[in-house]
């Protein structure tokens, strides 16, 4: 019986010679009995390959859990909160001023990166549908994956909920990942957004995403960084005024 | 095949930690998953069935790597979009979403090497389960070690067993113990074939 059971399961997995298979079949043609021990045999092999792949399952979860951030986002509609992070960011960039004296690293480049904030930035959370592809983006975001999350975010379609954050990642995406004019390319429409808090970040990332490219003299740059300056109810209003106090400082001005 | 394909192969062969790291790589290729679920959701789905795909595909080309059925004829990563594109348009069809027509244009995409699929339906799971339930947990353990390619002598290690003649003493009987369930099972060719 050992040996049936050794020929069957070879017989399976395709290990036996044409004429060994031939005739094995041809056996079965001839023998309910062994045709019966192959359809049970096929199915033990099932019934742990079941397991197996349950097991798989699990460590998907698993691995899963281990790329998703550990920050769990929530839906923000508390405008508030932002004003309170925008006024400790703005502490954070004194202390940002201080260090960048010391470094003189007054390039438009690492000035835009170090007052990009994703945790600040990137945190939009709750709909019906396209969740899923901003939980994989923003992992491989963080990641520093771009490719990839650009490939997520983009999978988001146009009637979908989660469509406009998809959006706004996407800029945040190309933002870090250098790719700066697709970044405002993406950003121009959530500028007219209803949204007041998306259209406020996006304004803001605007401004980074300016000043990154070496477009702090324009007018766009000028002119958006001076409207988010002018409203003390924007949500990075205090971040605007700072920036502004920055690039008139005399270290930028000796790099310009 | 090319040497990074290579290793994954070879690793997952070798079982254990390797095979699952190997996996666990897989797992995490997010342009592949990425193309998956935008294919998936081209063709009347939702990301959550993007993702389902995605792991059944990577459950059938771990089952097809260990049983020899990937040839190496393609890219594991060509392999495992076809068969993600096979485990969908299956479920397709068998949901009548879709027309014969717009199925064989979408078949037609190059693709090297055709993946066999080894696919358990989601009603037979329960009741495979209700079997295995049935058998032992060493048993179960030592026909898991063996489908996933451990010889003897290193099932014999695993499991705690005297040596090789032992472990294929033990295997022999857990596959005499799983046929007896399976055949006592009323209407079992019908149900599980």
């Amino acid at each position: 019986m050992e040996k049936l059971y050794e020929n069957i399961e070879n017989y399976l997995l395709g290990k036996l010679t044409a004429a060994e298979r031939h005739s094995f079949e041809k056996r079965m043609d001839n023998e309910a009995d062994l045709k019966e021990e192959v359809d049970a045999f096929r199915i033990a092999r099932n019934v742990v390959e079941h397991n197996i792949a349950d097991k798989l399952r699990d460590d998907f979860q698993t691995w899963d859990r281990e790329v998703t951030p550990k920050k769990e986002a929530k839906v923000v509609r508390l405008r508030r909160r932002y004003r309170l992070a925008a006024i400790a960011a703005s502490a954070i960039l004194v202390l940002f001023t201080f260090w960048y004296n010391a470094n003189q690293q007054y390039n438009s480049n690492s000035l835009a990166l170090s007052i990009y904030d994703m945790d600040e930035l990137v945190s939009v959370r709750g709909h019906t549908s396209g969740d899923t592809a901003l939980k994989y983006g923003e992992a491989a975001m963080q990641a520093s994956n771009y490719p990839a999350a650009i490939t997520h975010f983009l999978t988001v379609e146009t009637t979908e909920e989660a469509y406009p954050d998809a959006q706004f990642m996407l800029a945040n995406t190309y933002f870090l990942a250098g790719q700066l004019s697709k970044s405002q390319t993406t950003l121009e429409p959530l500028l007219q957004s209803d949204n007041i808090l998306l259209k406020e970040k996006s304004e803001w990332l605007m401004v980074l995403s300016l000043l990154k490219n070496g477009q702090k003299s324009s007018a766009k740059f000028q002119v958006l960084l001076n409207r988010i300056a002018a409203n003390e109810n924007h949500s990075f209003y205090p971040k605007a005024i700072k920036l502004k106090e920055i690039l008139s400082g005399f270290w930028v001005k000796l790099v310009k | 095949m090319n040497d990074t394909d290579k290793k994954l192969v070879d690793d997952i062969l070798c079982g254990g930690t390797a095979r699952q790291k190997a996996i666990k790589e897989i797992y995490l290729w997010q342009d592949l998953r990425g193309k998956v679920i935008s294919f998936v959701r081209q063709n009347s789905g939702n990301e959550a069935d993007g993702q389902d795909v995605y792991q059944e595909g990577i459950i059938i080309l771990d089952r097809n790597i260990r049983e020899k059925k990937y040839r190496g004829d393609s890219t594991l990563s060509l392999y495992l979009f076809a068969t993600c594109r096979f485990i969908w348009m299956n479920q397709l069809r068998k949901n009548q979403r879709l027309n014969l027509e717009a199925d064989a244009t979408t078949m037609d995409s190059p693709v090297e090497e055709t993946p066999e699929l080894t696919f358990i339906a989601k009603e037979k799971r329960a009741i495979l389960k209700q079997l295995l339930s049935q058998l032992g947990e060493k048993c179960q353990k030592i026909l898991e070690l063996w489908q996933l390619s451990y010889s003897m002598t290193e099932i014999a290690k695993a499991m705690n067993l005297k040596n090789e003649k032992m472990a294929r003493k033990s295997k022999y009987r857990c596959q005499q113990a799983l046929m007896k369930i399976i055949k006592s099972r009323d209407g079992w060719q019908d149900d599980l074939r």
